[in-house]
Formats: structure tokens, C-alpha cells, sequence
């Protein structure tokens, strides 16, 4: 194709949408706060499952007490037993003699009170995936199984909290990024084939001077896609603006869910992310529009 | 125009042998029509509303496909043309309607470099061509004009120019002086006669006894479909007589 239909292209295309100004207008408001509610529920949803991946140390784990009558070599065979276990990643023997110095050194006052170690054996169990803690807990504290456990402390409801709604966020989004996902096909669909309607003399003539179809349908995939690059693009700014005020939010609750490090998802690709899944639904938009209402 | 050697000239543009068409419900729009149009012609195609003039002209471009039969033009067999190969049979021809089929949004100037911009025309021969165009016309004086600024006669003038754009060696057109009145159709015929004279085969579907009448080509009548009179230098009203007389 040579540049000077290029430009043709562009400009047929640009006129289309000043044309349908108000249903162009219509059609980029809504693709614009369709693709930034999806870029805001993908967001969040990365945003939970990042804040549950950066606390590991405190959610994967469970803390198993043995009995004060247990022997080295109980606990020793009570932690070769749980690495054993397939959803358990590493197991961690804490004596009750490190356990002392450990709290001599930070509560001396406290040890120094106590007339002996009142402490037991710990083993500190890591699970593989926080979702598996629940189960895992329950099983070390079965005592026909781990008869010489006192007591096992884990994080579950927390982690189940966490987790449930991490879920309900992913649940929500795949929901909400389908419906709106096919909102925005519907919408630009229509704008398109509204465009077609319009410009029917237009594609008359070209189809009737020998114009091929597929020149015929450039102008309104350029256009299609028109809208879904520049909602995409207005969309994400949103999002951005919108991530920017919540991240100043949560800071002022000092929740201690979030102190672990930082966030690792970089603000700015949303733009091209939205940009990128603006102009697919654009293209896709119309395509189905001059399939069923374009016949060049 | 383009200037057609002496051998092109001799060849035939059109040829159509027992060509059908058929409606759906059993309705025929044409029936075993066999005609041969040599290049450099100007033909009028004559006949009621509904005895198949309009169905010819869409034969011609590929806008209506046959039942049976096989039409050829500018040497391709239509029916066999491949959808992507339909194009290059329409960049040979100009077509011209009775409602002139402008853009009303645009100039007589853009109107004519619409057609040349689709066809990836740069602005450069756009702007060589259509001045000439226009000249031929006899509307080169109003290229900033809007359609709506126009007269009848003017809009089916740029019509034309926007079929002689990308210089074709057929024109067809449909009923070119139905919403005219008898003066300015003379005129626009007398305009069609012109480009004829200049190479290009001109084929007029009309139902306009003075002009077909004036200017006595070649004539091709049909009614109820069928081709009922083929006359070299005929006249309209003998239509009347072999509708009557069948």
C-alpha cells in the first residue's frame, strides 16, 4: 500500500469519527471505564496475591510445640516424620536451649525471674502454599498421629482471611473483565456498524470505482481501534490515579499486613498493558461489525 | 481518456451469451439474452421500468451474478471472477446513476478525488486530473461547490467526472437523466456523446424517448426481460409497437 492511501486511510477514518461525534464520544466513554474498571480489578487483584506472596515467613507457617517430657531424639523424629508430609517444604528444629537464649537476650529481666527453662522443643513447619496451612495444622495436631505435639499455633484464620479474599477479588475480576470485555465488543461493534451505516455511500462508491475490501474496511478498523487505544490509554491514567490514592490510603492504617517490602508491579506498564487490550478489543469490535454489516 | 489503439477498438467490450437471470420466487429479470457490444460503441439500452435494462448494467459490473449464461467484459468472464478479482474489472469501468450518488458532505472537487484516492492515487495526480476532468465536464468553475449548491444537470456533470477519474474504458449509465428536464438532459447526453467520441464504450440504460430519439445509435430494447430489438441506428418508440405487438 502505498503512504499516500495510508494517509487516505487515516483521514477517511478521522472523519468517521467527528461524523458520529456523540456516539463516538459515547463509545469512548464507555470503553475508557470498561477497560479502567478492568485495569483496577487486574490490579487489585495482582496487588492481594503479591501482599500474600510477600509474607511467607508469617502465614506459611505453623509453629508445633512438643510435649515438656519429649526427648531430643522425640523431636527429632517428630520433624523427619513432618518433613515426611508432601505439602510441607521445610521443617525447622528450634531447642528449648535456643529458645532460652533467644529470650534471655531479649527479655533478660524476665529470664532472670524464672528459676528454670519452662520452655519445650519447637519445630517450626513451613508449608508449601499458605492455602494448604489449614489442613496441615489440623493433621499435626491429630495426637495418634504426633502423639508427643502439645500444641500447634497457626496463622489460619488470618491466611484463610487473606486468601478468601484474594479469591473473591480474582473471582470478581474474571467476572467483571468478561462482562466488560464483552460490553466493549458489543459497544464498539455498534459504533462501527453505526459508522457503516453512515458512510454506506461512501463504501458504494468505493466498492463500485474497484476499491478492494480490504481498503474498504481499513477506515473503520482504524477506527475501531481509534477508540480502543485512546480509551485504553485514558482508561489506565485512571487506574493509575486511582492505585495512586488507595497505596495513600492503606500507608495511613500502618496495617501490619503490609509491611513486608514493597510492591513489585511496575505503575506504569498498566499503560501499555491497557493500551495493548484496548486496541485487541477495538480491532475485534470491528472485524465482527464489517463482517455481519459491511459487504464490499 | 485513455487513446485506444486501432486493434483494441475492433475487439469486442461486451458479450453476453444466453444469459438468465432469475430473482428468488420464481421471478425473471432476464432471459437468454445474447448480445455483443464492440468497443468505442454508445449504446442505448431502452425499455420499460422492470424489463431488465438496470439487471444489464448490473451484469456488467458484477453487482448481480447470472443464473446461467456467460457475460465478458474487457475480456474477463465475470461469473468466473474471484471476489478479489472483482475490483479489477470495476477500475475499467465508470458507472453513473440517475440520483447521482454524490457526497453530500463534500466539494465537487473531493467528490472527484474520492474516487481516484480510493484507488491509491496520490495527491499529486489527483491534482493533475481532476481539472482535466472537470474542464470536460464544463465544471471546472465550481470545484468548491457542495452538492446541495448544484443544479440537477451540474450534480449528474460531476457525477460523470467522477466516473471518467480513473479514466475508464467503459461507462455505464443508469437512467442519467431521469430527474432532469428535457433541455439539461440533452446536454448531459450530448456531454456522454463527447466522452464516446474520445475512445471510451458508453452504454446509456434509459427510458427517455427524446434523447434516444435525437440522437439515433445504436438501440437495444428490452422487454419482460428478453432482448426484443437490437437496432443500429434506432429509435425508442418502435419499443412501444413490439411490446404491443408480442
Amino acid at each position: 500500500m502505498k503512504v499516500s492511501s495510508i494517509g487516505f486511510l487515516f483521514h477517511e477514518a478521522w472523519l468517521n469519527i467527528r461524523r458520529n461525534g456523540w456516539m463516538s464520544v459515547a463509545a469512548l466513554s464507555t470503553i475508557t471505564v470498561s477497560l479502567a474498571v478492568l485495569g483496577g480489578v487486574l490490579w487489585a487483584g495482582l496487588r492481594v496475591h503479591e501482599i500474600v506472596a510477600q509474607q511467607p515467613q508469617q502465614f506459611n507457617m505453623i509453629d508445633v510445640f512438643m510435649k515438656p517430657t519429649a526427648s531430643r531424639q522425640i523431636s527429632l523424629s517428630t520433624k523427619t516424620k513432618i518433613e515426611s508430609i508432601k505439602s510441607v517444604k521445610s521443617v525447622f528444629l528450634i531447642t528449648k536451649e535456643q529458645a532460652w537464649a533467644d529470650l534471655t537476650h531479649r527479655d533478660p529481666t524476665l529470664t532472670k525471674a524464672l528459676p528454670d527453662n519452662p520452655l519445650m522443643d519447637r519445630l517450626q513447619v513451613v508449608a508449601r502454599n499458605g492455602a494448604d496451612v489449614k489442613n496441615l495444622a489440623h493433621l499435626l495436631k491429630n495426637s495418634q498421629l504426633f502423639p508427643n505435639v502439645m500444641q500447634v499455633n497457626d496463622s489460619g484464620k488470618e491466611v484463610r482471611i487473606l486468601l478468601s479474599f484474594a479469591t473473591l477479588v480474582r473471582n470478581i475480576g474474571i467476572f467483571l473483565a468478561l462482562s466488560l470485555a464483552v460490553a466493549t465488543l458489543f459497544i464498539v461493534t455498534n459504533t462501527i456498524r453505526l459508522t457503516a451505516y453512515a458512510r454506506r455511500r461512501e463504501i458504494s462508491i468505493m466498492s463500485l470505482v474497484g476499491a478492494t475490501s480490504w481498503f474498504i474496511r481499513l477506515p473503520l478498523l482504524v477506527e475501531g481501534l481509534f477508540h480502543g487505544v485512546v480509551g485504553g490509554f485514558i482508561g489506565s491514567l485512571f487506574v493509575l490515579a486511582a492505585a495512586s490514592e488507595v497505596a495513600h490510603f492503606v500507608a495511613q492504617l500502618n496495617s501490619p499486613l503490609l509491611m513486608y517490602g514493597t510492591s513489585s508491579i511496575i505503575s506504569w506498564y498498566v499503560i501499555p498493558g491497557l493500551v495493548g487490550i484496548g486496541a485487541i478489543m477495538g480491532i475485534s469490535g470491528s472485524l465482527l461489525a464489517i463482517r455481519r454489516y459491511v459487504h464490499a | 481518456m485513455k487513446t485506444l489503439s486501432k486493434s483494441t477498438l475492433l475487439g469486442n467490450m461486451i458479450t453476453m451469451r444466453n444469459v438468465s437471470v432469475d430473482y428468488p420466487g420464481h421471478c425473471v429479470a432476464l432471459s437468454d439474452v445474447s448480445l455483443t457490444i464492440s468497443r468505442g460503441e454508445f449504446v442505448f439500452i431502452v425499455g420499460p421500468s422492470g424489463a431488465g435494462k438496470s439487471t444489464v448494467l448490473k451484469l456488467l459490473t458484477h453487482a448481480e451474478t447470472v443464473t446461467t449464461g456467460t457475460v465478458m467484459v474487457n475480456g474477463l468472464e465475470v461469473e468466473k471472477l474471484k471476489p478479489s478479482e472483482v475490483p479489477n474489472l470495476r477500475r475499467h469501468i465508470g458507472v453513473v446513476f440517475q440520483d447521482f450518488g454524490l457526497l453530500p458532505d463534500r466539494t465537487v472537487y473531493e467528490n472527484v478525488a474520492f474516487a481516484m484516492r480510493v484507488l491509491g492515487s496520490g495527491r499529486r495526480a489527483v491534482k493533475e486530473r481532476i481539472p482535466v476532468v472537470l474542464e470536460m465536464v464544463g465544471m471546472a468553475h465550481r470545484p468548491d461547490a457542495f452538492p446541495n449548491q448544484l443544479s440537477g444537470g451540474e450534480q449528474q456533470r460531476v457525477a460523470i467526472a467522477r466516473a471518467l477519474a480513473n479514466q475508464p474504458d467503459l461507462l455505464l449509465a443508469d437512467e442519467p437523466t431521469g430527474n432532469l428536464d428535457p433541455e439539461t438532459s440533452l446536454g448531459i447526453v450530448e456531454l456522454l456523446h463527447q466522452i464516446n467520441e474520445q475512445g471510451a464504450t458508453v452504454i446509456v440504460a434509459t427510458h427517455d424517448v427524446a434523447i434516444v430519439d435525437q440522437r439515433e445509435r445504436r438501440v437495444l430494447a428490452f422487454s419482460e426481460g428478453r432482448l426484443v430489438r437490437d437496432e443500429a441506428c434506432g429509435r425508442y418508440d418502435t419499443v412501444a409497437e413490439v411490446s404491443v405487438g408480442k
